[in-house]
């Protein structure tokens, strides 16, 4: 009768150990496989694509949802702040590369137009976010 | 089993058994914030694969295409899929066989993508994904004079 407590004490602990290394390797698993990003401000659809080049780590982009509006570094943006934006960070920062965030149902022109604004800030390098297909 | 049990307990391995008791208490709270953190990484995780096509800036390809216009191809991109390519009205399939014949050839040809009015990005990026796929390694965005 004396012995029960101390035996179940003692299964408890065994029991506890497994979980605990299950948690773990969940624990690595979600580090290792998950890619941190800060959140859009915006709800962006991405467009499809096959593309395999990867995506810098670097990250200056530029999000436009499908109505036109515009997001960088968390701030909503219109056509003539962006480009004060642009300038400026092209010039003190140095920035030179910009990854462009739209969203598939964007209309092309209006993307087109904006990759011509940030070229006349300066922008040198322009790449297109898009999402694999699985 | 009975006289190990009731020696811990009344014997002289008392010192054991309560270091035993610590080393338990000690793994709850560390269990917290492991679970704490996987929960973290499970919501913060994003797990879409994504990729970027490099364009170039249509200023820049405008200035490429003057200085050789001899490998400049101009595809335009209308509404319900209707493609055009140096004014010929194409399919997909005969787009990427062009593309594949002219890139075997010495002329290096860059490609200016022009979408209609109303074209998605969605479609644009599906006719430069098709076009990179054949072999075409120039390939830039261009606004229709005017629009």
């Amino acid at each position: 009768m004396r012995i029960h407590p101390p035996t179940e004490n003692h299964r408890t602990e065994v029991t506890m150990v497994p979980m605990v290394n299950v948690v773990f390797l969940l624990l690595i698993f979600f580090m290792l496989v998950g890619r941190i990003a800060p959140n859009d401000s915006l709800d962006i659809s991405l467009p499809v694509s096959s593309s395999e080049q990867a995506q810098s780590d670097e990250l200056t982009q530029i999000v436009i949802a499908a109505d036109g509006r515009m997001v960088l570094n968390g701030d909503e943006l219109d056509m003539p702040a962006l480009i004060g934006v642009v300038t400026d960070m092209v010039t003190e920062e140095s920035t030179t590369r910009f990854e462009l965030k739209a969203d598939a149902n964007l209309e092309a022109n209006r993307l087109i137009l904006v990759m011509e604004v940030l070229r006349q800030a300066g922008v040198q390098e322009l790449a297109l976010v898009t999402e694999r297909v699985r | 089993m009975e006289l190990t049990g009731y020696r811990q307990r009344n014997g002289s391995n008392v010192e054991e058994t309560t270091r035993r008791r610590r080393s338990l208490v000690i793994l709850t709270p560390l269990v917290d914030v492991v679970f704490i953190l996987l929960v973290f990484f499970m919501l913060a995780a994003n797990f879409s694969d994504q990729r970027v096509i490099d364009m170039l800036t249509p200023a820049a390809a405008k200035e490429a295409a003057e200085a050789d216009s001899i490998g400049v191809v101009l595809i335009r991109v209308g509404r319900n899929g209707m493609l055009n390519i140096s004014g010929l009205p194409t399919t997909p399939v005969r787009l990427a066989q062009e593309v594949a014949v002219r890139s075997v050839g010495d002329i290096e040809y860059s490609y200016l993508v022009q979408p209609d009015r109303g074209v998605s990005l969605q479609e644009v990026v599906s006719v430069v994904d098709l076009l990179k796929s054949s072999g075409a390694r120039s390939v830039s965005l261009t606004r229709r004079p005017g629009s």
